[in-house]
């Protein structure tokens, strides 16, 4: 085999993507409309918007359609065309303002506010369903909300409440918690790396990071190390977006998006000794919780304080690392540069080893 | 004779210190401990020189704080009071290039455990040209020359100077470090002798070197050790170190062979034992 | 082509809405060149910048990309290679882009372009005053092999402190007689920082060296740019009595029979040839020798 470049004419890549289109109308396969998908595959579109962190579900199918259902190419557009969009305004919200529409404290049993276990398939059963007919009846089917679930007895199914306390909140009172350093809330996607070190900036990426190498790496972490993670509490519903108004100043609602938030407790491990519980929050926009929980993890391993220098801190523990790993566009990008031609610098390090060889076989012969 | 080494009022303190424990009138049977605020002192107001080819030794159980000279010595710890002089320079606050500069020319030291000192993956010629290579050293030839010079200086064998150091004994380890900081002719070689492990034939020969290094320069040598027969082979005038703090100091005859303070008649009379 | 460019084609020289001349928004451009300035007055040295998503893949040229789209002027002529072809796919594909956002004219004569877009490999014809060189950088800084934390090489690169580099030098040297460094041979610009030529041979490296052209490096998915500025000093790392060795080739070129160009192989009725890697200079002697 040589290493030819492979090379192109005027027609190659044209046919290479007319080869890797969707299927046309008359070959006997209806072609998936990104608006079907949002609908079919809504948490499908979420995990590109959350990767993406574009919320703009619309744009999202579009581009699973484009890229022919590849993840990471569909955020690679999303992204890319979010880019050049100019920015308008920045919201704020608090997680108090979240209209809840599902919540859950596994910490406590009974919480101020209630648990709603809402619209998901957690409690259902993983048996694969070949009924075509009407949705299954055996769990409850996610949706945009509209489907009431099945609810355990000591649950009830939510409709949007509002205003739920923060279940943390009494153990904050206690001053039981040790929140780590502060996070301020800033864009770390129009500023260069140095100025995203502090932890703001590291749970934006979280926030946007891919979700393999978020449960990966999460996983490592409480599959039984030192610290003990438990989930706090876990918030899905919807951040209202708003601006303020041009003449009178207030805050105007233009808007919502969906999003999942939840806050983790470390106990043990390299805490500190003076009995405070480390607090981890975790985001994403959408409904794919395991990227809240995750970053939730791991946004308290990195914030726990006292940590021995001696120690080499594990891949959950070190933001530096992080920072590297889980940014899922970098990843996949340059793992997959290695099908760019690479013949120059292969020449080179055969040439290399050539002259190697021949001096050993000088050295033997001398 | 001139001073290589002056160091005076060394101190190093964990912690944020208070009124209670900077007074520097504590009695001597204080601990390391602040009692008020928690703060640990890893030595204090610790002072003494050294003159050029003379050796000092510093003794003293475990947490006595000789430890912790040593690494203020080699700039490995941050110090919080007191001042370090090398040749008249003080070098207590050196950072970044200077400290680097500092580490790789003037001062040399051989660490208890060949791991802090080498880089096992590295050959022995490569360790000791790590130094000159440091400080812009650019001929290859040069920088290999005077690798093989101290390798040998320290009986290693010169077929031996590109094995990686992890294929060394402990022993042999021992003399790369040595090799490793003596290659830059510091002015302070900082030896800290307690090598655990290591056959007592083995370490006599190393001693012997150590002799063989100070008769043929003029290096300030400070050397850390639990033996006392170790002390009275190489060092002239001794420190006793006692929960951070100097408590005799003197001629190394006069103080092992009369001590005066309890402490130091306290470890003379278990090493007789 | 994707139908987003046809589109763009279509529309002419001026692009449609929605797009900024040469695609990037102005605010973009801005902090490209804000950071580019930076490196031109520092150079060799890693500059981070915020760097924006790109049509393509990180790890597929962004950073170059936003390198170009950030100096590109209507008045450019644009070259872009891959390996030294300009035929190749991502050469290709980033040409087009570039082209139909800007308006800007094509070449593949590397004396008539204004802006060179490369990855790995420098024309073979000498560079003149007035270019622009623009470098695809995957790996941005030459201390990666000592760590992998930025915090740590950033430190040793404050402190000019490269002895690490220095010793792999030396073990290679002491153990095989040469060093191993292959490609991207990390290099000392204008006296002052280290820094890696990008995954050229090191055939090219000393063709950086004083060299009259502008070279920019740009990293997309890590972040960085760096720059070299006309007629700068850019030395390889070596011991002043090892001479630096670039890759030998035995054999002229199969197609145009220079002597001295950097040479790839090519499989040919079944046999291996050894051609130039520079393809449209290969193509132009060819044509001259009739």
């Amino acid at each position: 085999m040589g290493y030819e470049t492979v090379r192109a004419d005027a027609g190659a890549i044209a046919a290479a993507a007319r080869l890797a289109q969707p299927a046309r109308p008359g070959d006997g396969i209806a072609p998936a409309s990104g608006f079907d998908l949002a609908g079919t595959l809504p948490l499908l579109v979420d995990q590109v918007a959350g990767e993406a962190g574009v919320w703009e579900p619309a744009v999202c199918a579009r581009a699973l359609v484009q890229a022919r259902g590849d993840v990471a190419r569909a955020v690679s557009l999303v992204r890319a065309w979010a880019a050049m969009l100019p920015r308008r305004a920045t919201s704020r919200s608090q997680v108090g303002e979240l209209r809840t529409l599902r919540r859950i404290t596994p910490a406590f049993r009974e919480p101020e506010g209630g648990q709603y276990l809402g619209a998901s398939l957690d409690y259902a059963q993983r048996l694969l369903d070949f009924d075509d007919g009407p949705a299954a009846s055996n769990g409850a089917v996610a949706s945009n909300g509209a489907t009431r679930a099945d609810a355990a007895p000591t649950d009830r199914a939510a409709s949007g409440l509002e205003q739920i306390p923060r279940a943390l909140d009494e153990l904050d009172r206690d001053g039981l918690l040790d929140p780590g350093p502060a996070a301020h809330a800033r864009d770390g996607t129009r500023a260069p790396a140095e100025a995203n070190r502090e932890r703001g900036a590291f749970d934006q990426l979280l926030a946007r990071a891919e979700t393999g190498a978020l449960t990966a790496i999460a996983y490592t972490s409480i599959r039984g190390t030192d610290a003990a993670a438990t989930l706090a509490e876990l918030r899905l519903g919807e951040l209202d977006v708003c601006v303020e108004h041009p003449h009178t100043g207030g805050r105007v609602r233009v808007g919502a998006v969906p999003a999942t938030i939840a806050e983790v407790v470390l106990y043990g491990g390299r805490q500190k000794a003076d009995g405070r519980l480390g607090v981890g929050v975790g985001a994403t926009l959408g409904r794919v919780e395991r990227r809240a929980i995750s970053a939730a993890v791991l946004d308290a391993n990195c914030a726990a304080t006292t940590r021995d220098p001696a120690v080499a801190p594990s891949p959950s523990e070190d933001q530096e690392f992080l920072r590297i790993a889980l940014d899922g566009q970098e990843a996949t990008g340059f793992l997959e540069h290695l099908k760019l031609p690479h013949h120059v610098t292969f020449t080179s390090v055969l040439d290399r080893i050539a002259e190697r060889r021949e001096g050993e076989e000088e050295d033997d012969e001398g | 004779m001139s001073v290589a080494l002056r160091v005076e009022d060394l101190t190093v303190r964990y912690g944020p210190g208070c009124q209670a424990c900077a007074e520097p009138t504590a009695s001597d049977s204080a601990g390391a401990l602040c009692a008020d605020c928690g703060s640990v002192h890893g030595c204090r107001e610790v002072g003494f020189e050294v003159g050029a080819g003379e050796a000092l030794g510093i003794v003293g159980e475990s947490g006595s704080g000789k430890s912790t000279v040593l690494a203020a010595l080699n700039l490995d710890q941050p110090v919080s009071g007191g001042r370090i002089l090398l040749d008249g320079d003080e070098i207590t606050a050196a950072a970044g290039s200077d400290r680097r500069r500092l580490r790789a020319e003037s001062l040399g030291i051989v660490y208890q455990t060949s791991q802090q000192g080498l880089d096992l993956a590295i050959s022995a010629g490569g360790n000791a040209a790590s130094r000159l290579l440091a400080v812009g050293w650019r001929s290859y030839e040069r920088v290999r020359a005077e690798a093989l010079t101290h390798h040998e200086s320290v009986e290693l064998a010169g077929e031996r100077l590109d094995t990686p150091v992890r294929a060394f004994s402990g022993g042999m380890r021992q003399r790369v470090q040595l090799a490793k900081a003596l290659i830059s002719r510091p002015r302070l070689l900082l030896l800290d002798e307690r090598t655990s492990g290591l056959d007592v034939s083995v370490q006599a020969r190393i001693l012997d070197l150590v002799r063989r290094i100070r008769r043929e320069t003029d290096v300030a040598l400070v050397i850390v050790s639990h033996d006392l027969a170790v002390i009275r082979m190489l060092a002239e005038r001794v420190l006793v170190m006692q929960a951070g703090r100097v408590v005799e100091a003197g001629l190394t005859d006069q103080v092992l062979g009369d001590p005066q303070h309890p402490y130091s008649q306290l470890l003379v009379s278990a090493q007789l034992t | 082509m994707t139908s987003a460019l046809r589109e763009l084609l279509d529309a002419g020289p001026r692009t449609r809405s929605g797009y900024a001349f040469a695609y990037m928004d102005e605010s973009a451009k801005r902090e490209v060149r804000r950071a580019l300035l930076k490196g031109v007055c520092i150079p060799g040295h890693l500059v981070p910048f915020a760097s924006r998503e790109m049509p393509v893949a990180r790890g597929w040229g962004s950073g170059g990309l936003q390198v170009t789209l950030a100096t590109i002027v209507p008045d450019d002529v644009l070259k872009v290679i891959d390996q030294g072809d300009d035929q190749s796919m991502n050469a290709v594909g980033l040409r087009e882009l570039i082209a139909a956002t800007s308006g800007v004219p094509t070449t593949t004569d590397a004396r008539a372009a204004t802006l060179i877009q490369t990855r790995h490999r420098i024309p073979q014809d000498d560079l003149h005053e007035g270019q622009v060189l623009v470098f695809q950088i995957p790996v941005s800084d030459p201390l990666r092999r000592v760590s992998a934390r930025p915090s740590v090489t950033r430190r040793l690169h404050a402190e000019g402190d490269y002895t690490a580099l220095w010793l792999y030098l030396y073990e290679d040297t002491a153990q095989m007689g040469r060093s191993s460094f292959t490609h991207s041979y990390p290099v000392r610009v204008d006296d002052g920082y280290v820094m890696t030529p990008s995954p050229i041979p090191r055939y090219d490296v000393p063709r950086l060296h004083q060299a009259p052209q502008l070279s920019l490096f740009g990293a997309g998915r890590e972040a960085a740019v760096f720059a070299v500025p006309p007629y700068t000093d850019v030395v390889p790392l070596a011991f002043e009595d090892r001479a630096f060795e670039p890759e030998r080739f035995t054999e002229d070129c199969w197609r145009c029979g220079a002597d001295g160009s950097y040479l790839d192989t090519e499989f040919v009725n079944g046999l291996a040839r050894m051609v130039c890697s520079d393809t449209a200079w290969c193509a132009r002697r060819r044509a001259a020798a009739g």
